[in-house]
């Protein structure tokens, strides 16, 4: 019996030493992966820096003329000069995206407000509400491009061509609606971004106790009193967040305006002082597009990679100060549940 | 009472505000799909035609359409001298037909630079009346063909001399149709239209047969080619059919009435049919419109001047007449081959980094790393696709043995490491499992890189020759500077996020309880991620590689920045590629809107959507299969 | 040898089953985590070796942070430092020269919910033996058998030992979980409230094959319910935020404690 036990002894010995070393080497291996996940991060955003941080540091060489002003290079890429391809500089490209995301926003709000409190407050549990939670988490994955193609086939074809038919008949057949411009743009983002909007909605609004609801109606209130005065305002930040990161989801996407409006050169903005303020149907620039439009017209041009990295931490940067919004927005928000108690 | 009331109105309006916005929310869902198949499906109906009835004397003219080759009664041509420009070469050629000799004379167009030169061609050995005579859209050729099927090939030269340069038979036929594009034409036989184009093989030109369509009632009569390849064919029995060159059958059109007798187009929509009666009529095809097929789509197609069947992607016309090439296969594979190799570098990572982040680090270091790994999601990918077009591209290939030896140093490491756990030293794992984010490998890690690196650059001396870049080629294998390779690599970084952050979550979200219970036995923290946390996790893991495989098929800066635009099929890592979502972004907003062109394109979207669509929602249901297993066992 | 003996003799490591299991002596045990510097605070307890020992306290007053002790569970714990000592059968647990693995071993472990490993009831119960070097089949097949014997489960799952864990009630997985943990023939089994999460006839059952495995294994069970501690165990201690507040003899703490804070606690008075 003894001898059986010694021999058993030595058995776990010997496998747990090679358990342990292979514990060693995989845990390693994992942990080399996460420093080498990191490392393409701190790679990608130290070229963007160093490249366009290197290029915005310097200063045009005043070729024309000894008179003319040298520019600084930050002014080159904000209002243009012989470098870009584009003669307006990146300023129309920033005031395209900020008048793109802002109708965006003013769309896509209300829409993924309402469907999150339709899924927590109204829906059941039957099969349509089944359908459309399988709906939104699809419409999430589906690839940015399918959103153009389809602001191309249903909002430009079909509803801008009924507008155009309808109202402005008078300017056929030159299209006012019935072509690619700010409004179907805004659009197809708004659709883009619905689902990032519903969730994180509709994660706040789940988040809340039912008991919420259940004393603010014992209290006699209606449900739609309810929603406004008890349930909306404790998921603001849910909503907030939601919105941010739809912001700045839309900031950087670049494939469905392609097909729905981004032009290389508007010869005016988009928004003006005199009424109508905003001019819906045009075309627009865009920071994204203007990055694009970059590479893609100096193929293999070393030159290039300067304004394009300059021009790219611009939009990186724009698109990480609203994630960074939402972020710390969300821990308030988890902070304050903390101190309550509802997690 | 009054308030209540109201109170209570507001609140249903509001509930009605909610539910009908939220119908039109998911209507939309549906709608997107919807709409696409509305603008694919005309592809693929049948083509309808209606009568259109003229007042009398207001008949539409005829001569709408390029000429006829070929006469209609047999004779005619070899009875006419025929009469072809050459812009190119500035010079006529004037055909005179004869018994056994073609006499063929050469003037200059403008008058009096050259001289007119004559030329006699003995006609072949029993060749009997010609047919028709044309010439290649390069004016290399003249291309002479004969009722008994004899053809002949004569090669101009720039002063308009004619040599003859090949000759073979083709079907004995009464006469040619011309197809638009000049490089292929239609043989009108007794019972088959047959179309034969002009090949170039090992640069000799030869004409072979492309494609025949029997026409099992005879042909009494066949039309003329129309601009988007439709031949009309009146049968012996009567009737009328339709064949669109590249489609393997013989449409019957309905609607209308039998005992045709002949039949030819007036506009590419609208043709006639006369009748044995005499009388004469008019039809309208409902749309230009080519119908399209499976075939067309996703097997090989020989095309008019190509010598084997292939896949090949050129829808949009660059010049009148070129036949459109519709195959999705090269945009599919270009998609697929990009991916995978996306996958194939960031999975490694993205799960290696999952189960370290989701199961070796504590709850609150997990929040302090995970979110430097997920802030790739937020880099516009424009601006990486920029950046590496600009910066990468031009280094890849040069340095490609130095960074596939950095690369594949450390996997290579860990895998010997792996195959010699047993023998290590004690003093290596003493230390046990890594737990925290080891920042002093780093120095080490920069070093296993650089040395495999260093080894890369060795190899790359001594295999080939001391550059990667100009043995390629000599081994046949093209190399481009944006190629599919590249677009994987960042690809790979694209979709690293994704995958990571979906299998760290299903790791994570496994209770610890099961971990703990097997660590309590005394089993090691791997040993019980292996037996107890992955086993609960293989779905939600896969379920990432899955989605993380859908956001790669569905990119498209990276595609359109890297990829070349390239549409190829072959297998190379080294070529161009071009995907679905960026041949969607460069080619509709210039396709004609509701053309076939346009079409083929929402077919390829719907193609792109119905694909990341399956896999998401297998994805999914992987997932949730699982969790709802696992929820059971909690 | 009975056949209970024998059962036992197969199911640890003591070649005489007779032989008492060995008792725990906690000497100045404290423990801090970085958010509760005083999770426990110089907690001394002598527990003897082949008893049931019963922790009881209030929530969150460091009962399960103490059983976690016994078989170094908390190291896997970021920012968790403890100091004191615990000695098992000469074997100071805490000393950071100890081998863990071997301690697991010997210091079992069932947890407050049912955690069956996602493999068959067969390779659960296997799974300690196995990581242990245990490979014939034979010998895996004998201990298996007598684990779940002894934890009472072997007539409802014999003729399905190849089915998924899950398959069992919630009763029968946590009979499951001690059978596993019998089946590496530890010398003492902790218990984090077995039967919190079970219906009143499998909490029935867990009690009664804890009565019965007390013969064989030192035991501490950490438990919620006043009645259970009563029933099985044969020394209690009454924890409160991180201090023993009294240790004695169930009995002696049930009906004569000498605190007024157990008085209190016991019969409900307790905040
Ligand atoms: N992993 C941990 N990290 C930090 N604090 C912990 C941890 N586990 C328990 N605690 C704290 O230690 C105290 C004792 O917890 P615990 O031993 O679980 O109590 P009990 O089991 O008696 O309910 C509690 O205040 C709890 O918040
Ligand atoms: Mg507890």
């Amino acid at each position: 019996m003894s001898g059986d036990l010694q021999r058993m002894r030595y058995s776990i010995e010997s496998v747990r030493a090679r358990e342990e070393k292979l514990g060693a080497v995989m845990s390693a291996m994992t942990a080399v992966a996460t420093l080498l996940a990191l490392l393409s991060v701190v790679m990608f955003l130290g070229f963007l820096i160093f490249l366009g941080g290197d290029w915005l540091a310097n200063a045009q060489s005043a070729t024309s003329g000894v008179d003319q002003p040298v520019k600084s290079n930050f002014e080159v890429l904000l209002w243009g000069g012989a470098e870009l391809a584009v003669s307006g500089g990146v300023f129309p490209a920033i005031v395209g995206t900020i008048v793109l995301t802002l109708v965006m926003t003013v769309i896509v709000s209300p829409l993924g407000i309402v469907v999150a409190l339709y899924l927590t407050e109204y829906a059941g549990t039957g099969w349509h509400t089944r359908l459309l939670r399988i709906g939104i988490q699809n419409m999430a994955a589906i690839p940015s491009i399918i959103y153009g193609v389809f602001g191309l086939a249903f909002f430009v074809y079909v509803i801008g061509g009924r507008l155009d038919n309808l109202f402005f008949a008078g300017n056929l057949p030159n299209p006012t609606f019935g072509a690619p411009g700010l409004l179907w743009a805004s659009l197809t983002l708004a659709i883009l971004t619905l689902p990032t909007v519903i969730v994180a909605t509709e994660e706040g609004l789940l988040r809340l106790p039912l008991a919420l609801r259940e004393g603010s109606r014992a209290l006699g209130a209606t449900r739609s009193e309810t929603i406004f005065r008890v349930v909306l305002p404790a998921a603001t930040p849910s909503i907030m967040t939601g919105i941010i990161l739809a912001v700045a989801r839309a900031a950087g996407e670049v494939a469905p305006l392609m097909l729905v409006g981004v032009v290389r050169y508007a010869p005016t903005l988009p928004v003006s002082v005199e009424a109508p303020f905003i001019h819906l149907e045009q075309k627009f620039m865009h920071l994204g597009f203007f990055v694009y439009d970059l590479t893609m017209h100096a193929p293999g041009s070393e030159g290039r990679v300067g304004i394009v990295a300059a021009s790219g931490l611009l939009l990186v940067l724009v698109i990480a100060t609203l994630n960074l919004a939402a972020l710390l927005l969300r821990l308030r928000l988890r902070r304050t549940f903390l101190r309550t108690g509802f997690e | 009472m009054f308030a209540r009331d109201r109170r209570y109105l507001t609140d249903s309006l509001f509930g009605l505000l909610i539910r009908s916005t939220s119908l039109v929310v998911g209507l939309l869902i549906l709608g997107m799909f919807t709409q696409m198949l509305l603008v694919v499906w005309p592809m693929f109906a049948a083509p309808s035609v209606s009568e259109q009835v003229f007042v009398a004397g207001m008949e539409p003219g005829t001569a709408a359409v390029p000429e006829s080759g070929g006469g209609e009664n047999p004779g005619e041509f070899a009875d006419r001298p025929v009469t072809i420009d050459l812009p190119r070469k500035a010079v006529q050629l004037v055909l005179v037909p004869g018994d056994s000799v073609i006499a063929v004379e050469t003037r200059p167009q403008l008058p009096a630079t050259t001289p007119v030169r004559r030329q006699r061609l003995s006609v072949l050995e029993g060749a009997g009346a010609l047919s028709f005579a044309a010439i290649d859209v390069a004016e290399r050729y003249l291309l002479l063909t004969f009722k008994s099927g004899i053809f002949r090939l004569m090669s101009i030269r720039d002063d308009g001399h004619l040599e003859s340069a090949y000759a073979g038979t083709l079907p004995a036929h009464r006469s040619v149709r011309p197809v638009p594009g000049g490089q292929s034409w239609v043989l009108v036989t007794e019972d088959a239209l047959v179309q034969v184009h002009l090949v170039f093989l090992a640069a000799e030109a030869s004409v072979a047969t492309l494609r025949s369509m029997p026409v099992s009632d005879g042909i009494a009569h066949a039309s003329t080619v129309s601009p988007d390849r439709r031949v009309l064919v009146a049968t012996r029995s009567g009737e009328i059919r339709l064949w669109q060159l590249d489609m393997r059958k013989l449409t019957a059109l309905d609607g209308l009435r039998g005992g045709a007798r002949s039949v030819d187009w007036l506009s590419p929509v609208l043709f006639e049919v006369i009748y044995s009666d005499g009388s004469t009529r008019y039809f309208e095809l409902a749309s230009r419109l080519a119908e399209m097929s499976v075939n067309r789509l996703f097997f090989p197609v020989q095309f008019e001047g190509y010598s084997e069947p292939g896949y090949y992607w050129q829808p949009s016309a660059t010049s009148d007449g070129f036949e459109p090439k519709t195959s999705l296969i090269p945009l599919l594979l270009g998609t697929l081959k990009a991916a995978l190799v996306g996958l194939v570098l960031a999975v490694p990572v993205a799960l290696g980094a999952a189960i370290f982040v989701g199961y070796y680090l504590s709850s609150r270091r997990r929040e302090q790393v995970k979110p430097f790994i997920e802030v790739i999601a937020s880099f516009p990918t424009v601006v990486i696709a920029g950046l590496a077009a600009l910066w990468l591209a031009p280094r890849l290939i040069e340095s490609l043995p130095e960074i596939v030896g950095g690369a594949l140093a450390l996997p290579i490491l860990g895998g010997v490491a792996l195959l010699m756990a047993k023998h290590l030293p004690t003093s290596v794992t003493r230390r046990g499992e890594v737990k925290v984010l080891p920042l002093h490998f780093l120095p080490g890690l920069v070093i296993v890189i650089l040395v495999g690196a260093a080894l890369g650059h060795w190899v790359e001396q001594w295999l080939f020759e001391g550059s990667l870049v100009t043995w390629l080629p000599e081994q046949g294998i093209a190399v481009q500077q944006l190629n599919s390779l590249l677009v994987g690599f960042i690809l790979g970084f694209a979709i690293l996020p994704t995958v990571f952050s979906l299998a760290e979550e299903a790791i994570y979200e496994v209770p610890r309880v099961g971990a703990a219970g097997s660590i309590a036995l005394g089993a090691t923290p791997w040993r019980s991620f292996q037996d107890v946390v992955l086993p609960i996790a293989a779905p939600g893991i896969i379920s990432a590689v899955m989605l993380g495989f859908g956001r790669g098929i569905g990119e498209t800066m990276i595609f359109l920045l890297l990829s070349g635009n390239a549409p190829g099929t072959d297998g190379s890592l080294f070529s161009g590629i071009r995907s679905l979502s960026a041949t969607l972004a460069i080619e509709l907003p210039e396709a004609a809107v509701g053309g076939t062109h346009f079409r083929t394109l929402f077919l390829g979207a719907l193609i792109l959507f119905a694909l990341t669509f399956v896999i998401n929602t297998l994805g999914h249901l992987i997932r949730n299969r699982i969790l709802t297993k696992h929820r059971v066992s909690r | 040898m009975d056949h209970r003996e024998a059962l036992i003799a197969a199911s640890t490591n003591r070649s005489n089953p007779s032989e008492a299991a060995p008792g725990i002596e906690v000497k100045g045990l404290s423990l801090t985590y970085p958010e509760e510097p005083n999770a426990l605070t110089d907690i001394n307890l002598s527990i003897p070796g082949g008893e049931v020992t019963a922790v009881i306290g209030p929530s969150g007053c460091g009962k399960s942070t103490l059983l976690r002790c016994f078989n170094r569970m908390n190291d896997m714990l970021e920012g968790c430092s403890y100091s004191g000592s615990i000695i098992l059968n000469g074997l100071d647990v805490l000393d950071p020269a100890t081998d863990v693995t071997a301690l697991r071993r010997r210091v079992g472990m069932v947890f407050q919910q049912p955690n069956p490993f996602p493999m068959s009831i067969y390779e659960n119960v296997a799974y300690g033996p196995r990581i242990g070097g245990v490979r014939r089949r034979r010998e895996l097949d004998e201990v298996v058998e007598s684990a779940l014997r002894l934890a009472a489960l072997w007539d409802e799952v014999k003729d399905q030992m190849n089915r998924n864990a899950i398959v069992l009630s919630l009763g029968q997985q946590q009979r499951l979980v001690i059978a596993r943990a019998i089946a590496v023939r530890p010398e003492v089994l902790l218990m984090d409230e077995p039967a919190s999460s079970l219906d009143p006839i499998s909490t029935l059952r867990i009690e009664e094959l804890i009565y019965e495995l007390k013969q064989s294994y030192t035991i501490v069970i950490v438990t919620h319910n006043m009645q259970q501690a009563a029933r099985v165990s044969d020394r209690t201690a009454f924890l409160n935020q991180g201090r023993v507040v009294e240790y004695d003899s169930t009995d002696k703490i049930f009906t004569n404690p000498a605190e007024r804070a157990t008085e209190d606690y016991i019969t409900g008075r307790y905040g």
